[in-house]
């Protein structure tokens, strides 16, 4: 292969690989939008959490959306575990909600139903190298 | 301190006459609590909205279809019943009995069918999740109407008006379907007639118009829609008798399942409630995750993303069910709208008047409930003034009953 | 609206995948108990005198062996339903000692200095192998009623079936170290919590009986699992028949339990399904 070809491989492999390391770096990027429902730091995460409509409707099916950063401005892009309970009552909701990430650090969550008025206790769980973090958050409906 | 508040009430109540006797009833003061969950009682009637899981609601010859449907007593066996033999229009589309004996005894109440478009849950166990689905059940269950599909397609087939109003309506030949296409069909329509089974404003609603008008103009304290008793009744239903627990929104009902204390032995084993009804659910091939479900197939969004084998928005809430301990021998709470002319009550139809009722919460047996934490339900101890206060508010929920009416110039060119 | 649609784009896969698994499965559980199954050991029964009157000895034994129970726990207010069983299945039931007379006096009895003398009457006639299951919450563990419960399970060498918070747990650990704790839904603890009083108390197992969280759809929970691993000689399952009619829900609970004790090694499920127990009663009964 002559120098000027591979010189310009190298050249373009370069320029690639800058490429990919912007994009990825811009996607990786985890930034929390202002004025969500939830918006706080909890450990190493910075979380989100927005739900589908305000004020929550007694009985009805609401999903939620969440953002997840670890303070360093990396997306979390591990599990979510969530349930929702009446800590007065000793019982949860009738429904088990599961989460899907949408893209690095951005999920949504469904399959919650607040089935009575009162104190609900909304129950995240994160899981990260340095264990679990667990982010409550209590609402009234 | 109850105490105090009883005998103030009872006191209030011995003076009571004196504001009976006069049209002007007084409104009672309510405190912010009290107000907000007096406004989430309704508004009344409900927005409607078109069933997405059925491509025949709200169609106006699927409706009339669906009403011929349900008084068609060929839909059962031998002819021996048609939903409008259990559930009768001038009983609140019910049957005013305990427990009904169609082709066998029954061990559930029938049911009103009353305002149950967009419902969550069909059946005193929630086995179903859409009404048409559940409008099938009784025509599958041996006890009720036991249907020979074979026969009925024949019988329906070789009815030339029935047949052309079903193809005008369905775009279907009756006679080219598969059993479960029928099934499925003939549930669609019965569905959609009964979505136009619905009770308009109670004086409770009235009630609440007012009180909430107040709240945005300048209140007028005479002349509530309730009397003082029945509006006693209500303070006791969203204060200290916490029924908005369970009997909340303006369904008074949360469409969610409890346990308060009804037995649930039959006559010849048990019934499982909520348990067998998600187990049912979960097998049932015409539930909302099944093929039958006309949204499935207008959710392109899915696709876009790559991702095909996905289940329908409206079917979520059934996706989504867990199977808890609790869920045994738990039953459907029920709607109170028309409460009044539903007699008997209860799964079981164990509790024969509305009085009943009201003593069963009174003198509730706790030890029946497996509570942890702050209890929900516990027995009441109300007086009998008390006692009367709830009741004549229960029967302030009732509101005129109206269903779709005959539409005989429909099918004008089927004759 | 719009969000109901955005929920539907995201909604997994894997969530469809398990929902199919699980319609097989609730199929297959409908299928009765058969000679292949796994037998299991109910260590939270209760036949109190509501359900003596409903479901006869004959019929509730019945019901047992349907289950494809070898073994079941059983406690009842009054003792009286206990003995009924126990005379009428002698190889199946393990008699407990419940202090109440009645159901209802789940936070009355320790207050009730005549429960001792009870108790020792009944142990001095009848065989046990534990006493429970019995309420208590905190400070009350320090009772008068509960300290004598707890030296009368000492003195005959039996279990207590303690319902309570990790506290009540501890104070009766600490009036006697060698105490046999056979703790209740595991205090409706979350799973770590549990592996905390496990790792701090040798003598201390769990009972698994109105608990949900640790399986769902037939799959365990991967916090429960790491529990089930780290303690497979201390955990049991249970029903907790509390009234009449729950008597029936010891088949439907026993098809549930197998199916989730199938998602572990089967040495484990083995443990838990009814191994621990058998070695419970054992001790107990020697
Ligand atoms: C033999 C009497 C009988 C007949 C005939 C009958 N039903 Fe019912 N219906 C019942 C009973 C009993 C229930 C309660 C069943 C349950 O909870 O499992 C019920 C419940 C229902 C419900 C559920 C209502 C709710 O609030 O969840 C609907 C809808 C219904 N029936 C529609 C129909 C239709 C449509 C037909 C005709 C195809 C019909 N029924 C025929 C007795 C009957
Ligand atoms: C914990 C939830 C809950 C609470 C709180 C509650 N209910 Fe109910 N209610 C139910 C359930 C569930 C049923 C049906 C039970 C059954 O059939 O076994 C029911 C049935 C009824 C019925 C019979 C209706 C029918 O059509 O059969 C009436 C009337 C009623 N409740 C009134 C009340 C009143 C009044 C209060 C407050 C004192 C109240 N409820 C509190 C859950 C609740």
């Amino acid at each position: 292969m002559p120098w000027t070809q591979l010189s310009r491989a190298v050249f373009l492999r370069a320029v690639l690989w800058l490429l990919s390391l912007v994009v990825t770096n811009t996607v990786m990027a985890c930034t929390l939008p202002a004025g969500s429902d939830i918006n706080r730091q909890e450990g190493e995460f910075l979380i989100s959490v927005q739900f589908d409509k305000q004020p929550l409707e007694l009985g009805a099916l609401h999903s939620i959306q969440a953002i997840i950063c670890y303070a360093s401005g990396q997306a979390y892009t591990g599990e979510i575990k969530a349930d929702a309970i009446m800590p007065a009552h000793n019982h949860g909701m009738n429904y088990q909600p599961s989460f899907t990430m949408t893209s690095p650090g951005h999920y949504t969550g469904t399959g919650f139903v607040f089935h009575m008025p009162g104190l609900w206790r909304l129950r995240l769980t994160l899981q990260s190298d340095n264990g679990k973090q667990l982010i409550e958050h209590d609402f009234v409906l | 301190m109850r105490n105090a508040i009883k005998l103030c009430i009872t006191l209030c109540l011995v003076f009571l006459p004196a504001v009976w006797a006069t049209p002007d009833n007084e409104t009672l003061d309510y405190d912010t609590h009290e107000l907000a969950f007096i406004r989430s009682l309704g508004p009344w009637p409900p927005v409607s909205k078109k069933d997405e899981s059925n491509r025949f609601s709200q169609q106006e010859d699927a409706i009339e279809l669906g009403r011929q449907l349900f008084f068609d007593r060929r839909l059962s066996l031998n002819n021996t019943s048609s939903c409008a033999d259990c559930h009768q229009p001038d009983l609140a589309f019910q049957d005013g009995v305990a427990l009904n004996t169609a082709l066998a005894p029954l061990h559930r109440n029938t049911t009103s069918l009353l305002n149950l478009a967009n419902r969550p849950w069909y059946g005193w166990g929630g086995e179903h999740d859409s009404l048409w689905s559940q409008s099938i059940r009784p025509m599958l269950a041996t006890a009720e109407m036991h249907t020979d599909l074979s026969a009925l397609q024949k019988v329906l087939s070789q009815d030339s008006f029935f047949q052309c109003a079903f193809q005008q309506t369905t775009g279907l030949n009756l006679a080219d379907l598969t059993q479960q296409d029928l099934l499925v069909t003939i549930g669609k329509l019965l569905a959609s007639y009964q979505e136009t089974i619905q009770s308009g404003k109670s004086r409770f609603d009235l009630f609440r118009d007012q009180l909430v008008d107040a709240e945005n103009t300048s209140p007028s304290q005479k002349n509530a829609i309730l009397t003082a008793e029945e509006q006693v009744g209500l303070k006791i239903f969203i204060g200290e008798g916490r029924c908005t627990f369970c009997h909340s929104g303006a369904h008074f009902s949360n469409g969610e399942f409890g346990d308060i204390g009804v037995s649930f032995f039959t006559a010849n084993g048990i019934d499982k409630g909520r348990y067998d009804g998600i187990k049912a659910l979960r097998t049932d091939p015409y539930s909302l995750l099944g093929r039958y479900n006309d949204a499935t197939k207008n959710s392109n969004d899915a696709k876009e993303q790559g991702n095909t084998e996905t289940i329908p928005h409206n079917a979520l809430r059934t996706s989504h069910l867990q199977l808890l301990h609790r869920n045994w021998g738990e039953f459907k709470v029920p709607s109170l709208r028309n409460v009044g002319q539903t007699a008997p009550y209860m799964h079981n139809g164990s509790i024969s008047t509305l009085m009943d009722t009201v003593d069963f919460y009174s003198e509730l047996d706790e030890e029946r409930l497996h509570a942890d934490g702050e209890k929900i339900l516990r027995p009441l101890h109300l007086t009998p003034i008390e006692k009367d206060s709830l009741q004549a508010f229960l029967l302030s929920l009732s509101g005129p009953i109206h269903a779709a009416q005959e539409k005989p110039s429909l099918f004008s060119q089927c004759r | 609206m719009k969000s109901i649609n955005k929920t539907l784009k995201s909604v997994s896969l894997l969530g469809t995948l398990l929902f199919s698994g699980s319609f097989l499965q609730s199929v297959h559980a409908e299928a009765l108990p058969s000679a292949g199954l796994m037998p299991l050991i109910d260590t939270h029964i209760h036949y109190s005198h509501d359900a003596v009157y409903s479901t006869p000895p004959k019929k509730a034994i019945e019901i047992l062996r349907e289950a494809g129970l070898q073994k079941a726990f059983v406690s009842s207010s009054s003792d009286k339903g206990t003995q009924l069983l126990y005379a009428e299945a002698p190889d199946l039931i393990v008699p407990v000692l419940r202090p109440y007379r009645k159901r209802g006096e789940t936070s009355t009895w320790l207050h009730d200095e005549t429960v001792p003398a009870m108790l020792e009457e009944l142990l001095a006639n009848n065989t046990y192998a534990g006493i429970g299951e019995f309420h208590v919450y905190g400070k009350d563990a320090n009772l008068p009623v509960i300290r004598r419960t707890v030296e009368l399970a000492s003195e005959y060498g039996i279990f207590l079936h303690l319902h309570g918070d990790s506290d009540a747990v501890e104070y009766v650990f600490e009036q006697d170290k060698d105490a046999r704790i056979l703790w209740a839904h595991s205090g409706f603890d979350n799973p770590e919590d549990v592996a905390v009083m496990l790792e701090k108390y040798p003598n201390l197992t769990a009972d698994l009986a109105f608990r949900t969280s640790h399986a769902y759809r037939g799959k365990v929970d991967e916090d429960w699992r790491k529990l089930f691993l780290a303690y497979p000689d201390r955990i049991m399952i249970g029903t907790d028949t509390y009234t009449p009619e729950r008597w029936y829900y010891v088949v439907d609970h026993a098809e549930w339990s197998r199916t989730w004790l199938a998602d572990l090694p089967t040495d484990v499920a083995e443990q838990i399904g009814y191994k621990n127990a058998q070695n419970l009663a054992a001790w107990a009964l020697k």
